[in-house]
């Protein structure tokens, strides 16, 4: 009954983006290279990595969290499937028991990302920080500036022009 | 005192205006405007130390030493870092009052620079458009060379709400309407005056001088008078009036402006137009838009306020009566 195999996570990915990762360890080290993110994710649940990385390895955690809770931890595949991907064997429990439990009513993505400034001066890596939603950490928007770009000269001038071309055309509806 | 002077500078230029050139009255200025500046110069005799606390980029505030009336708040900069000097068009003085990048600093103050991408750059936009308003008149009075003789007379305070800067000047050619490919022409000087690194110079000059400095030319005569008027009512103590250079060109402005025409990015003229004045009779006013090389924009969206700009701007026309116009 189980099609569920271990090694095969079915993810939609480009493969101009997979061969970032394969570039020099090959097939294998871009698998171990997620695994590692995985675990890591799985245990500080809040991580900063290169984007090209993360955006890839967050699909299989969000693919792995959900199939967590479609099949628990009595089935057989899903066991299998789980010691594949994580490899810090007590990572396994916290993800049938913290885990599972928190996404219970939850539907759609359980990890979210945040991007972060290119350092400078640096190597021009883009970076990003991802994390499991709901966890007890101090929240990262908290910290976010809500500062806005209206008062730039480029802003200004659009929205006269929008002000101006909704004037004209509700003199035209008159006419 | 002044107007029976302008009486007779009045009758004086009548005479002159048919036999000089655009090229000889750019020279005549700019030559009385160096040597103003160099005697300026020669005043200081000894060299005294002031204490500048500038903010750098991260917020930091680093105590420098420089020289009274010599170094501007962009040799402060360039002590810090080259973004500051790229990105700064205004320094801030003692958290009040706006300075110019390259005008000598007077006492030991503190220093802030102001750049357009600032959480609010309301200073820095109003001085790049009145930069761009001063550039139009550069365009006018070089373009034509010595076939045209051009008048030029003055600008409104900036306003960027109404979606182009303007100058007006009167051109003196008879039933010119310009075609795209004239005013594309006028728009590719900017893009030379850009690759030159311009600097925009300011110097207070005494009327006396600023009379002979604009003795050919008929509007900025009248306006000298009217300008020290209103600087009267507002009570502002020196009775000085505020001249800006560019390359070889001078012109009358209260300022502040941009530090250098590095900072322009798209400029584009975008029509000329015959309005009719009660002081001036008829004359032309010229319209552009343009957007700091620091911001970005799509060429769609620049096409769409280009072509907002090229319609027939109702900014006040210019007169003697009007304070708010002069004192620009």
């Amino acid at each position: 009954m189980s099609n569920l195999t271990a090694g095969k996570l079915l993810i939609p990915y480009s493969r101009l983006a997979r061969k970032k990762i394969t570039k020099f360890t090959g097939p294998q080290g871009r698998i171990d290279k997620i695994r590692g993110i995985i675990s890591d994710l799985l245990r500080l649940e809040r991580i900063e990595i290169p984007n090209f990385v993360g955006y890839e390895s967050r699909q299989y955690a969000e693919r792995l969290i959900d199939l967590a809770k479609k099949y628990g931890d009595k089935h057989e595949g899903m066991m299998e499937m789980a010691d594949y991907w994580i490899i810090e064997k007590d990572l396994i429990p916290k993800l049938f028991q913290v885990i599972v439990p928190r996404y219970e009513n939850k539907l759609g993505p359980y990890t979210q990302v945040f991007k972060l400034p290119e350092e400078y001066p640096g190597k021009g890596i883009k970076n990003i920080c991802m994390e499991l939603k709901d966890n007890a950490l101090p929240p990262i928007q908290a910290a976010m500036s809500n500062r806005t770009h209206n008062n730039s000269l480029t802003n200004i001038l659009i929205d006269a022009y929008k002000k101006d071309y909704k004037f004209r055309t509700e003199q035209n509806k008159f006419n | 005192m002044l107007s029976t002077r302008l009486i007779k500078a009045w009758s004086f230029t009548s005479r002159l205006v048919s036999t000089m050139t655009n090229t000889e009255i750019i020279q005549h200025r700019a030559r009385l405007f160096d040597e103003e500046k160099s005697r300026q110069l020669k005043e200081i005799e000894r060299i005294e130390k002031i204490e500048v606390i500038v903010e750098d980029q991260e917020n930091k505030q680093v105590k420098l030493i420089m020289n009274k009336d010599l170094s501007t708040p962009f040799n402060c900069a360039m002590h810090l870092s080259e973004i500051l000097c790229k990105r700064s068009a205004l320094a801030l003085v003692d958290g009040t009052s706006l300075w110019d990048m390259n005008y000598p600093l007077k006492n030991s103050c503190s220093l802030k620079f102001l750049h357009f991408k600032d959480e609010d750059p309301f200073n820095v936009n109003l001085a790049y458009w009145r930069s761009c308003s001063f550039i139009l008149g550069y365009l006018i009075e070089t373009a034509f060379k010595d076939k045209y003789f051009v008048d030029l007379c003055s600008f409104p305070p900036p306003d960027i709400k109404s979606g182009s800067f303007i100058y007006d000047a009167k051109l003196n050619i008879q039933n010119w309407k310009p075609s795209k490919e004239e005013l594309r022409c006028l728009s590719i000087m900017v893009s030379k005056l850009v690759a030159q690194k311009l600097q925009f110079e300011k110097l207070k000059i005494s009327p006396e001088i600023a009379m002979k400095m604009f003795k050919y030319n008929k509007f900025k005569l009248e306006q000298i008078p009217a300008i020290l008027s209103i600087q009267k009512s507002k009570s502002e103590s020196d009775n000085l009036i505020s001249v800006y250079k560019l390359g070889d060109y001078v012109d009358i402005s209260k300022g502040p402006m941009i530090s250098s025409t590095e900072m322009i990015g798209r400029f584009e003229v975008t029509n000329i137009f015959d309005i009719e004045t009660e002081n001036y009779g008829q004359i032309q006013r010229i319209q552009g838009i343009s957007i700091p090389a620091q911001l970005q924009l799509h060429y769609w969206t620049f096409n769409l306020l280009a072509e907002r700009a090229a319609k027939l701007n109702s900014a006040l026309k210019p007169t003697l009566l009007n304070q708010n116009r002069m004192s620009n």
